[in-house]
């Protein structure tokens, strides 16, 4: 691996084979089915998927912050602490000191609707103290000001009426910077944002994104950024995993995933979308709907949509993840070398698959 | 104001709709919010026209009250319905309300929202028809007729809504639209709830029904690429007025008011090696606290004095193209926004 052998790329999250499920009602649906994500310092991580891929499940196991129903049956999330020692955060207990100052301290989340994560009946100041006075109680300064220059930094006009305004009294991009001040003001190494601007109008959208990413080069903050918007992804990432029913189908530096995608999952992701640029008279679709996460499909988990499927071989045998490129990994039958070496499991049955 | 070489189905004129804001006690209006403020467009026969702008903008309080959901202020709406009588539909006694809007169709933004979970697919698409008295027999009929149309298996009548997913059940929305064959569909952003692979078998849906039925769209967004792939012409809007009217094409190449240039660079390309410069600062402003003036003046990078002064007409710009391309900006044949 291309990002292991390099040593001055020092990861500081590292998620191995994570497995989570959630039981619902009797049935059990599998969620996120062993995910490899590694984040460095510095670097700004994509995720992108279809709503149902595992990819908001994936960020909450980085703060073990899952549902009550939700448990990670196996696989690890280490994060490297400053002083190097390495945590597995999935055997910390949720409700653990560690894990309590982990998460906001080292960690922090920016999440998707501000307006339904900040509580309605404290005001601004008050939920980002909390925070503060947790992880950092501050000696010089007084808290207040703090987070009054924290509000100044992430761009709220009159910082020092909004700090002691309620959530509903400030617009939605007002409280999105808001949530992003909370996030940083615990200094934290990693920023977590999902969706953070699925909920606001395009032109605040972009001067969020904007935000987040002048706080994230500023600062130096590895981010995690999840979304299913590939425009987004293609200006905010530098790295980028693209997940489909809770795996990793494809992975990649964001200029490769979008000049060369290997899996036609990803291809048809980028086809299917409207183009400013390129006007299309008819959209490129990807056939069928994503399936129910409680009953996979067997083999690829995209196999009956996709439209590149060799045969046998790809209803059968689940793909891994290899190099196709440089950095670059596709779980596809299509670029594995085992696809030659299997005789009976591939070619001859392609005359049989009904289109 | 229309393309006289074109049949209009709908025709909006000088169009407001004002909410009043009660105060106190005694309810006393204080002040109103001025959601539609003299709004004028038309939808020609079987063409789309778009309405984009960003919440708050009055696009969907437009679509209400051509339903006649809400009671217009003022101004007048000339609908063609099925059997080519026009219509104000602002002004239309209600008795004949039912009978009129059986050629406007809807389609919803939220699947999950839109459908009644307790009906099956048949009673959701075959609602309208029982509504305007189709017999039992006929109705299965239709529905089936109708499921097939926007790709569904006739079989899954029976099931749930909660069976289908929200690519689904946006199709069983488009189905239930069209039960009564309108001649008009208004679509409230049919397609932004839905992942962006489900997004497009719909857009393609959409203007497949549009071709082979001959029906008109009256189509809501936000999203700039979604108006940009399905519309004739769109109107962009912001705070209750129309900015910029134009023929699709003419419009994403030669936008004229600063307003539309800022949502197009605020959309982001998704393509790493295209540059993404959003400028625009500030936020949408309150419809409450409309001033004199242009709406869009106080985010403006160009804004001079008049702009603050004098409320700017939407007026016909010169342009190459035969067909009008409106603005409403004092500077539009100054400034050369698009470079």
């Amino acid at each position: 691996m291309n990002s292991d052998s390099s040593p001055n790329r020092e990861w500081l999250i590292d998620i191995k084979d994570l497995h989570v499920t959630f039981s619902q009602d009797d049935k059990t649906v599998n969620a996120v089915n062993g995910v490899d994500i590694r984040v460095h310092k510095g670097e700004a991580v994509g995720i992108v998927g279809e709503s149902g891929c595992g990819k908001t499940v994936t960020s909450y196991s980085l703060l073990n912050i899952l549902p009550l129903n939700g448990r990670i049956v196996s696989g690890e999330v280490r994060y490297r602490g400053g002083n190097g020692s390495i945590i597995d955060i999935t055997k910390l207990n949720p409700r653990s000191r560690e894990m309590r100052k982990l998460r906001g301290g080292e960690i922090a989340m920016i999440f998707q609707e501000p307006m339904a994560s900040f509580s309605p009946v404290h005001t601004i100041k008050d939920q980002i103290a909390e925070g503060i006075l947790l992880h950092q109680p501050p000696k010089d300064k007084k808290v207040r000001e703090k987070i009054i220059e924290y509000l100044g930094m992430v761009g709220i006009s009159n910082p020092e009426r909004a700090i002691d305004a309620y959530p509903f009294q400030l617009s939605g991009g007002m409280r999105q910077r808001a949530m992003i001040a909370m996030a940083l003001a615990c200094n934290p190494k990693v920023l977590v944002a999902d969706e953070p601007t699925t909920a606001l109008d395009v032109t605040i959208q972009a001067q969020v994104l904007m935000l987040i990413k002048e706080m994230q080069q500023e600062l130096g903050l590895a981010l995690v950024l999840i979304t299913h918007d590939l425009g987004i992804i293609a200006h905010m990432a530098d790295f980028v995993y693209v997940m489909y029913l809770g795996r990793v189908v494809e992975k990649g530096p964001v200029a490769t995933i979008f000049d060369s995608p290997k899996h036609p999952y990803t291809r048809d992701l980028i086809r299917s979308i409207p183009k400013l640029d390129r006007p299309e008279k008819r959209l490129a679709t990807i056939q069928g709907n994503v399936p129910d996460a409680s009953r996979l499909p067997s083999g690829c988990a995209f196999h009956p949509r996709c439209r590149e499927i060799i045969g046998e071989i790809c209803r059968q045998t689940e793909p891994v993840l290899e190099e196709v490129e440089a950095d670059h990994f596709a779980a596809c039958f299509l670029h594995s070398p085992k696809r030659e070496i299997e005789p009976g499991t591939g070619e001859s049955e392609i005359v049989q698959q009904p289109q | 104001m229309s393309n006289n070489h074109n049949e209009s189905i709908l025709d909006v004129r000088h169009l407001k709709k004002y909410f009043p804001i009660e105060k106190g006690f005694l309810r006393r209006v204080s002040g109103y919010v001025r959601a539609v403020d003299d709004v004028c467009f038309s939808v020609q026969k079987g063409q789309t026209m778009g309405l984009v702008g960003e919440s708050g903008c009055g696009k969907t309080t437009t679509a209400w009250t051509i339903l006649r959901l809400h009671e217009a202020t003022a101004g007048e709406i000339f609908f063609k319905t099925g059997n080519s009588e026009i219509v104000d539909m602002a002004a239309v006694e209600k008795v004949r309300l039912k009978e009129i809007r059986r050629y406007m169709g809807v389609v919803f933004q939220d699947p999950y929202a839109s459908l009644n979970p307790r009906k099956t697919v048949l009673d959701i698409v075959a609602d309208p028809l029982l509504n305007y008295g189709v017999k039992r027999d006929e109705r299965e009929a239709r529905v089936t007729e109708l499921l097939t149309m926007v790709g569904l298996d006739p079989s899954f009548m029976p099931r749930y809504p909660h069976a289908f997913s929200g690519g689904q059940r946006q199709r069983i929305g488009i189905a239930r639209a069209l039960a009564l064959s309108p001649s008009l569909v208004i679509a409230d952003e049919p397609v932004s709830a839905l992942d962006v692979s489900v997004q497009a078998q719909i857009l393609n849906l959409l203007s497949d029904l549009r071709d082979e039925l001959g029906l008109s769209y009256l189509f809501i967004a936000h999203d700039l690429s979604v108006i940009q792939h399905i519309c004739d012409r769109v109107a962009v809007m912001y705070m209750g007025s129309i900015v910029e009217e134009a023929d699709t094409e003419e419009l994403f190449s030669q936008p004229m008011h600063p307003y539309t240039t800022s949502l197009m660079a605020a959309l982001p390309v998704p393509d790493p090696h295209k540059p993404w410069s959003p400028e625009l600062s500030g936020e949408v402003g309150k419809p409450s606290e409309k001033g004199s003036g242009c709406v869009f003046a106080h985010r403006c990078p160009y804004a001079a004095q008049i702009c603050h002064d004098e409320t700017p007409s939407l007026e016909t710009k010169t342009t190459d193209t035969k067909d009008s391309h409106l603005v409403a900006c004092h500077f539009a044949d100054e400034l050369d926004i698009d470079a």
